[in-house]
């Protein structure tokens, strides 16, 4: 987050966030090639990020702007849909109080309670030592 | 004379090695062959008294079933502090191994002589050596030791799989896809998924077993054949750990063994005669006569080879986490390591493996070269392509191939001139300057269009600033396609498990991970930790998997504060080096990988009690990781238990490698989430009673309120449960505890503090509280590496000094009644208390002491 | 802006398009100069994507004129509205990458106030956008399958996709883990949208259940954010306390507690952290009577338990369990404080916790010594006001804590006083 834009892999080597692990490794290995050695890490980081995983991609390209209009290909393959139905949404015309937090689903506390065992708190009571030292 | 510099290629295996080279044309993949054209060296060496030298390959196999024995298999030992007898002296196995790799060098060196044109010599001086991909860091340092002990310069270590994986799309001109490899070898089982993307590699899983491989069908089926021996009557109960003839019979067996498993990779039945395999305990000559069927033998083997179908179902998990991918999406399986001619091998990795992805079929090409075949392809990408020109003090090493399908080549690389100052190069086609170039930092970039087709004869010539010549290197263009390669781009190898450090969280230890596994090589990291204590040690624990790889320990000043930085840098080479640094104070710390300290099992029942420790060290583990930690303790366990009679080497490192997990069952097996569940509960109880026993209202709250809100309490607390949240359970803890606090309140002002029941009372839990706490530092075991022991010893010494003196003194006196005033009684109890409290919170941080931690001391100030 | 032609070339469509680029560039970098910091590192071009979609917006085509005219105000507007309800797709995408960067770029500068409120307004409308994308994941499954093609099963791309707003908040928990060790100010204006996530949620008018889960799962990262540094603070006090360092580098720890509390906002779990933490530590300080410690050890935490008694009064209920050691910290205060300013100090103590023994105990002790000493100096001319004033305060102490020995010895003082007096007090 405290990064520079220059953070997201696609922004950083000016590539199509909708381009193809192949196209994808093609400019990497001619900037790898070309990099100093200590610029060639980076690269390398990169193109495992851009390559290995597809969520890592995924993740790249929809962080970063993708202008669909405009892919390296020329195809214009627009993703307008229609107008989305309005979601679940507050009514924000009747806006009143934030209503009271649900509680949470959650399990029961699981195992017996084992029989309670003297800890130092019922036996070692600090808050009479106070009193002690002003009765003296 | 012009000598050609090129890297090798070296598989160095348990049962045999190979050597091999990619020649400029890179139209083939040169492999040694002896005269005979058996293309492998087998990995042996011995002492030959007659010869007073030790031999190498053949010849020391040769020794076999004579005395001195000859030492093989070294491979299995590589990493450890193991030595082997050869003629007087005693060689660590980087020793021996280095004695093979010299060998093959030599080997090469005369093959690729008789290849070579007049004038030209072929230098084999650097190499890339293949280890199998789960090998750990003190096995592939003693493999590089290895190469350099040898007179090799190590450019790089490949792991075996990948090497393969390598072969295969270069054979198959293939630039995409997915490979499975199965690596059978004899002393080690690997699996690797790869990808390759327009060329490029990408390592997606490693998985394998470090002690499978066909050594142990070997094992496995001579100590049936034993057992056959005995039915007949011969006397054979060995004990292969303690006598070293009854050793020497059982290796005997394990080479009858493997001749049965090879001739029944070929027949469905081997008749099996011989009469004077060695003798019995008695003296008496040992013979064996029967027929073998191959479903008998399979049927002995069967369980071994079901691990490695387990090693390779879990690397495919791991593939589908790193890359999303399945076995369907697998193009082919690749069988790689003699073992694999094994045919229930090749029945059940079809069965299980190859015919569920798209390959059907699993590809067994050249199993025993391939590796070697791969490593050379690397080598030259590595390694680029060497030539020297000695009259001139000339070298230029091309780090792009020569090759090229069309009429132009690309040409990229780096000159060295003993004399003079390089400024531009010029290719010369005969006397034609085809292209030229200047120089910037020594290195050059230039495209050639040589006139004609086919191969050329070209020169590069090198020029000072001034345009003097200062001579040429001859070389050779050739016209060719140029198969798929990898370049700068891929990270051909990986680390196979993660290299991690130990760390306090709360005063628990726990493992961080600094390199992941998967990572590619080279690779750098830096972190930086924190001081968590006063102890005047810094221990910087470095695990690799589970095991203890390096442990780093710096001492500090005393008054060093809390939270001061720990700079932490590690860093992997290409050669698979993994080198530390730490600074922190001011000092710095370099380490390497050392090989792991020999731990020793010889003694009666030291095995026996070992496995007895791992099955109630079992019991301790909780949750996630716990079951991780079970399941490799029962693995090592069986293991253990399989080789006690059959192969000491083996149980030796099993037994080590037990050891150390059980050591290091720390943090983060037991129960991450502090404080434990059994505390929390007793605080809650301690609670409710209070709540029951108030009739009415308690600080604001009738009894449904109350039972309301412990219920809520109850609930959270699950929840943190479920989802470890070390932070929810931490607060609701705190919540409870200052509940019982508020609500305690009204009981306690009802309470007379001067009433000597009541004081006695105290007396009796701080004594009980005192001896609780004395006993824990009595029974404390400190950790099994000196640099953390020291300082826990020394920590645990000076709080059993403090327990004596402000503990036990002033308890005595009240307890002997020599203190009459109730008063004072309960002033020195409180202060007892107090000291107690003080030394079980600095008790509970004995485990930890001198680990760092990852949370910040605040903003540093001192 | 006009091209320069090729006289000879017809005017096509893609020049139209490459103009309009141009143009939505421009348009951008306008934005951007108004609303990131200057000197921050441009966006790519590809970020003119925002443009053109807000010109489809009413209005969008003149802002964004404006704007290349140098005038930028209109489309900052347009672009930032009280409901995302009117943003395409398309736009919310573009405006959830847009402001995420505007707020990064404001995060390195967080150490003034102004970029900090940039960098917390820009995030948190960063968030919204990506909240309706979340919640709404058509047009995002439709360009992650663009993106991926085959190389992900329907049901693993829908998890990544519908976890799009978590994965930003995540983001924003690590951010705030990183910085807080130093009590950055970029990891403090991330705790800072973390906390007020809730007005992310209502510009993006989720409704309620799905507001509370967004809201509660910040909090959980949030509180794992400050229990990680506080755990710091914490091992250092056991630490010190392991060594019997506590009372001499406690009060230097305790500074950084305050520190802490600041960072976040003057969050109530530092001040129960204060309050645990002080207690046992206070303890030793009062068994070796060492008053200059105690106070030394209480004063940089002053305010938060102040704090935290304000919370205790005005919500008893949510902080019942904290009464009793808030109440105790008001008995170590009076004892560290300067003779006869105790009893302000206690009285507050039982009125946190009614039931507190300690407080009450101490507090009776002290009404009464001032009873005795208020009779001790009384003459003629002062004791009938002198005995009303001694009644009260015995009267005050028999309420609090009726078994103190010293209201015996108070009564006995007021009788003796009356009678020497001939007053007569009811």
């Amino acid at each position: 987050m405290s990064q520079s834009p220059g953070d997201n892999p696609f922004d950083r080597f000016d590539l199509d966030p909708c381009a193809d692990v192949e196209t994808i490794t093609e400019r990497m290995r001619e900037l790898a090639q070309e990099a100093p050695e200590a610029e060639r890490q980076l690269v390398r980081d990169t193109w495992e990020t851009l390559t290995l995983e597809p969520r890592r991609r995924m993740a790249a390209a929809l962080s970063t702007f993708i202008d669909r209009d405009r892919t390296a290909d020329g195809v214009a393959e627009p993703l307008r849909i229609a107008a989305p139905k309005p979601p679940a949404r507050r009514d924000v015309a009747r806006e009143e109080a934030p209503p009271p937090q649900a509680p949470l689903p959650v399990g029961s506390v699981h195992g017996a309670l084992a029989p309670s065992h003297a800890i130092k708190h019922a036996t070692f009571t600090p808050s009479d030592r106070l009193l002690e030292a002003l009765l003296k | 004379m012009i000598i050609l510099d090129r890297a090798v290629g070296i598989d160095l295996g348990t049962t045999n090695s190979e050597i091999a080279m990619v020649p400029p044309s890179e139209r083939e993949i040169l492999i040694y062959q002896d005269r005979f054209g058996r293309k492998t060296i087998p990995s042996s060496v011995a002492w030959d008294a007659e010869k007073g030298a030790l031999v190498v390959g053949r010849a020391a196999r040769a020794r076999r079933g004579k005395e001195p024995a000859p030492v093989e298999s070294i491979k299995r030992v590589m990493g450890q502090a193991a030595r082997s007898k050869l003629g007087d002296s005693e060689l660590l196995p980087e020793e021996v191994s280095s004695k093979i790799l010299a060998e093959l060098a030599s080997a090469m060196k005369g093959f690729l002589a008789e290849k070579a044109s007049e004038g030209v010599e072929m230098r084999v001086g650097r190499a890339v050596i293949t280890v199998p991909a789960y090998f750990d860091a003190p096995q592939i340092e003693a493999t590089r030791k290895a190469g350099e002990l040898a007179g090799l310069d190590v450019i790089g270590i490949l792991q075996e799989p990948t090497a393969a994986a390598i072969y295969h799309s270069w054979k198959q001109k293939q630039s995409g896809g997915h490979v499975l490899v199965y690596d059978l070898g004899g002393g080690t089982f690997d699996v690797s998924i790869l990808r390759c993307v327009a060329g490029e590699y990408q390592v997606l899983a490693i998985d394998g077993d470090n002690f499978l491989g066909g050594d142990d069908f070997d094992r496995r089926y001579a100590e049936h054949l034993r057992k056959e021996l005995v039915k007949r009557g011969y006397k054979l109960e060995l004990d292969v750990r303690h006598d070293s003839a009854d050793r020497a019979r059982f290796e005997r067996l394990v080479n009858f063994a493997q001749e049965i498993k090879e001739s029944l990779s070929t027949s469905e039945t081997v008749n099996f005669s011989r009469s004077d395999m060695f003798v019995d305990k008695n003296g008496e000559p040992v013979g064996f006569d029967a027929e073998i069927g191959r479903a008998e033998y399979e049927a002995i083997i069967a369980d071994l080879v079901e691990q490695t179908i387990a090693c390779s179902e879990r690397a495919l998990e791991e593939a589908k986490k790193t890359a999303n991918i399945t076995i369907a999406d697998i193009d082919q399986v690749i069988l790689v390591g003699g073992s694999t001619r094994v045919p229930l091998v090749k029945r059940r990795v079809t069965e299980a493996l190859a015919s569920l992805c798209k390959g059907k079929e699993p590809l067994a090409d050249e199993v025993d070269t391939i590796v070697a075949l791969g490593a050379a392809i690397h080598a030259a990408q590595l390694g680029g392509l060497g030539i020297q020109e000695t009259a001139r003090g000339l070298g230029v090493t091309f780090t792009s191939p020569l090759v090229s399908p069309k009429p132009t080549v690309r040409l990229a690389g780096e000159l060295k001139v003993e004399s003079g100052s390089a400024a531009t190069i010029a290719i010369l086609d005969g006397d034609s300057k085809v292209a030229e170039a200047e120089l910037v930092g020594g290195r050059f970039k230039v495209d050639v269009t040589p006139p004609g087709e086919g191969d050329r004869d070209v020169a590069i010539e090198v020029f000072s600033a001034d345009g003097t010549s200062l001579g040429s290197v001859p070389f050779v263009l050739y016209r060719g396609e140029v198969r798929p390669r990898a370049s700068a781009l891929s990270r051909a190898a990986v680390i196979a498990k993660d290299v991690g450090i130990e760390v306090v969280r709360a005063g628990r230890r726990e493992r961080r991970i600094l390199l992941a596994k998967g990572a590619g090589l080279p690779t750098e990291t830096k972190y930086t930790f924190y001081t968590a204590d006063q102890s005047g040690t810094v221990v910087l624990r470095l695990l690799q998997g589970r095991m203890p790889i390096k442990t780093l320990a710096i001492n500090v000043a005393r008054d060093l504060p809390v939270g001061s930085p720990v700079e932490l840098s590690l860093k992997c080479d290409e050669a698979m080096r993994v080198e530390a640094r730490a600074v922190v104070a001011g000092q710095e710390l370099w380490a390497t990988v050392q090989a792991a300290e020999q731990l020793d099992f010889d003694k009666d029942g030291a095995v026996e009690q070992l496995l007895a420790d791992a099955e109630s060290n079992k019991q301790r583990a909780w949750g996630h990781s716990g079951e991780a930690y079970r399941r490799e303790i029962e693995k090592l366990s069986s293991a253990i238990r399989e080789v006690l009679q059959t192969d000491p080497a083996k149980l030796s490192a099993l037994s080590a490698r037990l050891r150390r997990l059980l050591d290091d069952l720390g943090g983060d097996a037991a129960d991450p989430l502090e404080p434990p569940l059994a505390t929390f509960e007793a605080e809650l109880d301690s609670l409710r009673r209070v709540v029951y026993r108030t009739p009415g209202v308690l600080v604001g709250l009738d009894r449904d309120a109350w039972e309301d809100r412990i219920a809520r309490i109850e609930e959270r607390a699950a929840e943190a449960r479920a989802a470890i949240d070390v932070s929810l359970w931490r607060r609701t803890f705190n919540e409870v505890q200052a509940l019982y606090e508020t609500a305690i309140q009204e009981e306690f002002s009802a309470r007379r503090l001067d009433d000597p029941a009541y004081v006695q009372m105290r007396a009796n839990s701080v004594s009980r509280w005192r001896t609780r706490v004395e006993q824990g530092l009595v029974d404390f075991v400190p950790s099994a590496t000196e640099e953390l022991r020291v300082p826990q010893n020394r920590e645990r010494d000076r709080l059993l000094a403090l327990v004596r003196e402000k503990v036990n003194d002033p308890l005595a006196r009240v307890e002997g009644g020599e203190v009459a005033d109730v008063t004072e009684v309960r002033r020195i109890l409180d202060q007892i208390g107090a000291e107690l409290e003080r030394v079980e919170t600095a008790a509970e941080r004995l485990p930890s002491l001198g680990l760092v931690t990852e949370r910040g001391g605040g903003s540093g100030r001192a | 802006m006009e091209e320069t032609l090729n006289p000879g070339a017809a005017w096509g469509e893609d020049d139209s398009r490459l103009l309009d680029r141009l143009r939505d560039e421009q348009a951008l970098d306008a934005l951007f100069v108004l609303l990131a910091p200057s000197g921050a590192a441009k966006l790519p071009r590809r970020a003119a994507v925002l443009v053109r979609q807000a010109r489809r917006l009413q209005g969008g085509d003149e802002a964004a004129r404006s704007a290349r005219a140098g005038s930028p105000g209109r489309l900052a507007e347009l672009l930032s509205p009280a409901r995302l309800t009117d943003f395409s797709p398309e736009l919310l995408h573009a405006s959830a990458i847009f402001f995420e960067r505007v707020g990064n770029a404001h995060l390195p500068l967080a150490f003034s106030e102004t970029n900090a409120r940039a960098a917390q307004d820009a995030l948190t409308r960063g968030l919204a956008a990506w909240l309706v994308l979340e919640h709404e994941p058509t047009y995002l499954r439709l360009l992650a399958r663009a993106i991926v093609g085959e190389a992900l099963e329907a049901s693993e791309l829908d998890r990544e996709v519908v976890g799009i707003a978590r994965a930003r908040t995540n983001a924003l928990a690590r951010e705030a883990a990183l910085g807080a060790k130093s009590c950055a100010p970029a990891a403090g204006v991330a705790l800072r949208v973390l906390a007020r996530i809730g007005d992310a949620c209502r510009l993006a008018g989720l409704e309620a259940t799905v507001s509370n889960r967004v809201v509660d799962r910040a909090e959980r990262l949030r509180a794992r954010v400050i229990d990680d540094v506080l755990g710091v603070l914490g091992d250092a006090l056991d630490d010190a306390r392991g060594r019997g360092a506590a009372l001499d580098e406690g009060p230097q720890l305790l500074a950084r507690v305050h520190e802490v509390w600041l960072f976040t906002d003057r969050d109530v779990a530092v001040e129960r952290f204060a309050c645990e933490r002080i207690v046992p530590i206070s303890w030793d300080a009062h068994v070796d009577r060492d008053w200059a410690k105690l106070r030394r050890l209480l004063a940089p935490c002053l305010p938060l338990f102040d704090s935290l008694e304000a919370r205790l009064l005005s919500r008893p209920l949510d902080n019942l369990a904290y009464s009793a050691h808030i109440a105790q910290t008001f008995v170590f205060r009076s004892e560290a404080e300067e003779h006869g300013h105790e009893i302000p100090l206690l009285e507050r103590g039982v009125r946190v916790c009614p039931s507190h023994r300690n407080a009450r105990s101490v507090l009776a002790h002290y009404l009464c010594e001032r009873a005795l000493r208020v009779l001790a100096r009384s003459n003629l001319f002062t004791v009938r006001s002198d005995a009303l004033e001694a009644a009260r305060l015995i009267e005050r102490a028999q309420q609090v804590f009726a078994d103190s020995p010293r209201i015996a010895e108070a009564s006995a003082a007021l009788t003796e006083a009356k009678k020497r007096f001939g007053v007569f007090v009811q």
